[in-house]
């Protein structure tokens, strides 16, 4: 019990036990809890549970419920500004676009939170990142008169908290 | 009274998000290379899509499938909008689309990717997919 | 109110259809036709979203679903068939 490389991860029968309780709870919400439907539902949700025990654990992380609320209202309040953004640039007469590619050089490490931050990056106003070149993901941006360093590293900074992750320094 | 409110609410958003589909739809026709209509559909046609999803839970709220279902399609739509879009622009820029002439390359443009052809995705996403590019 | 807002979301994404309709004829390269399908999907699920407002018929919510997931794994297979060297002025 007292094995430390034990502790560090939730044991196999706990990750099997959340997966397959997850799994029956989604499907009894989507199916409107129709009684016919646990016929598929049941074994599906077993097969996802024992999937869990076959594929190899990811990275350790942490997310707290808190941090994940917070992070979610930034991140729909920002998928409306960048929403907002490319409908005024779309429906401009004159279309104000200084397209570009930018190299921004990304502190967190690999692993989902990396993953994450590249795909937060697609939502937020004006940026698409296309690529990952050792530690710098290529964007694409609408507009290189943005601030676009100050925002993406406030955003990085957020996805670091929400993860629980130390950036390190650039 | 409410009724005429929630009503009003459910138009609101049934409104800003086919408003938000068709800029998405304007975007994609207008908008000059590949990556500027990928910013289009994948920013305002995840918005659009989600309001609609909105408006419909709010109109089925009381049945708690329906509004689960559309809250399920609001999450899906926002977790796979960014990463298509990623992919479909990570390989058009792979595979050389023209872009727009008035895009700005920076200095690095051509020294690391198309020679090196190292241009990754994140971890775990698709690392099956930098095999070999082939030339030209 | 109601019934007339749906008429407008109709009429608007019904416009959207065909511009989205332009954009998958022109092209010019592959993967923006494959864009243009990954917004064909998206705006059927708005289309499904406006129809079980206007009807009340909640069942193609599921289709919706679906779609938005399919979607997804179809632009997923197009972008490896691109970067595996599909053509890319296929016209």
């Amino acid at each position: 019990m007292s094995d430390p490389r034990h502790r560090s991860s939730p044991s196999r029968p706990r990750r099997f036990l959340v997966t397959l309780v997850a799994c029956l709870v989604l499907w009894w919400v989507l199916t409107g809890g129709d009684p016919g439907g646990w016929i598929i539902g049941v074994p599906v949700a077993l097969l996802a549970a024992v999937s869990v025990l076959v594929l190899p654990p990811g990275r350790r992380y942490r997310l707290s419920l808190g941090g994940l609320l917070i992070f979610m209202g930034f991140f729909l309040w920002q998928s409306f500004v960048g929403g907002l953004d490319v409908s005024r640039r779309a429906l401009s007469p004159r279309m104000p676009l200084t397209p570009g590619f930018i190299d921004y050089p990304v502190r967190l490490p690999p692993g989902p939170a990396l993953t994450f931050f590249m795909n937060v990056i697609g939502l937020l106003p004006g940026t698409l990142s296309v690529g990952l070149h050792r530690r710098r993901i290529r964007l694409h941006v609408l507009d290189l008169r943005m601030p676009l360093h100050a925002s993406l590293s406030r955003l990085e900074y957020r996805v670091a908290a929400l993860f629980g992750l130390r950036l390190e320094a650039s | 009274m409410i009724e005429w409110l929630v009503d009003l609410v459910i138009s609101l958003f049934l409104l800003t998000g086919v408003g938000f589909m068709f800029v998405a739809a304007l975007g994609l026709l207008r908008m000059p290379d590949l990556p500027m209509r990928l910013h289009a559909t994948t920013k305002a046609g995840a918005l659009g899509g989600g309001l609609l999803m909105i408006a419909v839970g709010i109109e089925f709220f009381g049945d708690v499938a329906v509004a689960a279902k559309a809250g399920a399609v609001i999450v899906f739509l926002l977790l796979t909008a960014p990463v298509a879009a990623h992919l479909i622009g990570r390989a058009g820029y792979f595979v050389g689309v023209p872009m727009w002439p008035k895009t700005h390359k920076d200095e690095l443009e051509g020294r690391y990717d198309h020679e090196t052809q190292t241009l990754m995705s994140p971890p775990g996403l698709a690392d099956k997919t930098q095999d070999q590019q082939p030339k030209g | 109110m109601l019934e007339f807002s749906i008429f407008v979301a109709y009429l608007v994404l019904g416009i959207s259809l065909v511009l989205i309709f332009f954009r998958l004829v022109l092209g010019p390269s592959l993967p923006d036709r494959v864009v243009a399908l990954e917004m064909l999907a998206t705006l059927t699920v708005g289309f499904i979203a406006v129809y079980s407002l206007s009807s009340g018929v909640t069942a193609f919510l599921d289709v919706a679903m679906v779609l938005a997931l399919t979607a997804f794994l179809a632009a997923v297979g197009f972008a490896r068939l691109i970067a595996k060297g599909g053509t890319r002025d296929d016209d």
